[in-house]
């Protein structure tokens, strides 16, 4: 897999996440990328992923202060 | 015989199936979940109802809310989807069986980005006017 065109090592996760309108909600999933803090330290909104023949565009960088870092990604 | 409001709600279903962007995927008050790969869609409902005695005659006047929810899902422009499929929408629900009057009230979008693309919904509101007469809700006159 690549990160803003870097290969980095990562666990990528497909948690079911509904989506609610009101009273309406809609079956969908949230990928989430979980990765190295060191191997993204410069991924921006924005960047591109590529996780085998998904692509993928990073939407949220959460950074839990570890070490380790979760992109959470839109389909591209 | 079920309630003239049925006829109408059924009759907006019928003339909202086909349309270019939203073809066959047309919900009649869906109540379960929706998939995302349905998107985009339509579901329709009727919400309040206001029922008033007529002028003249043995009638009621009522105007019953009639809601198109419009749902899209596109990585990105997914508020350019979503009008289109009102311009769909308002342009092909002026008239209705049963109705006497139907006018676009209220548009109201909502987005979200808790799902792998950015989907959106735009709520249309038709207030649609339709007789009865006392006693028998079943015909609209």
């Amino acid at each position: 897999m690549t990160v803003a065109g870097n290969v980095v090592q990562g666990l990528l996760d497909n948690d079911y996440a509904p989506v609610q309108f009101g009273d309406q909600v809609i079956e969908s999933n949230i990928p989430i990328l979980v990765v190295r803090t060191a191997d993204v330290s410069g991924v921006a909104h924005g960047a591109a992923v590529v996780v085998g023949a998904q692509s993928f565009t990073v939407r949220e960088i959460r950074n839990d202060g570890e070490g380790m870092t979760e992109l959470v990604m839109s389909e591209a | 015989m079920t309630h003239a409001r049925k006829t109408i709600r059924d009759a907006a279903v019928t003339t909202l199936t086909g349309l270019t962007t939203t073809g066959a995927r047309v919900h009649n008050t869906r109540i379960f979940p929706l998939s995302e790969s349905g998107l985009p869609c339509l579901a329709i409902y009727t919400g309040d109802e206001i029922v008033e005695r007529a002028s003249m005659g043995d009638l009621l006047e009522r105007q019953v809310e009639l809601m198109v929810h419009c749902y899209a899902r596109a990585a990105s422009g997914v508020e350019d989807v979503l009008d289109l499929i009102s311009e769909e929408v308002e342009t092909a629900l002026t008239s209705l069986t049963g109705a006497k009057d139907i006018v676009l009230s209220r548009s109201a979008p909502e987005y979200s980005d808790e799902g792998d693309m950015p989907i959106a919904t735009r709520s249309l509101t038709f207030d649609v006017t339709y007789y009865t007469a006392i006693g028998a809700p079943g015909t609209a006159l």
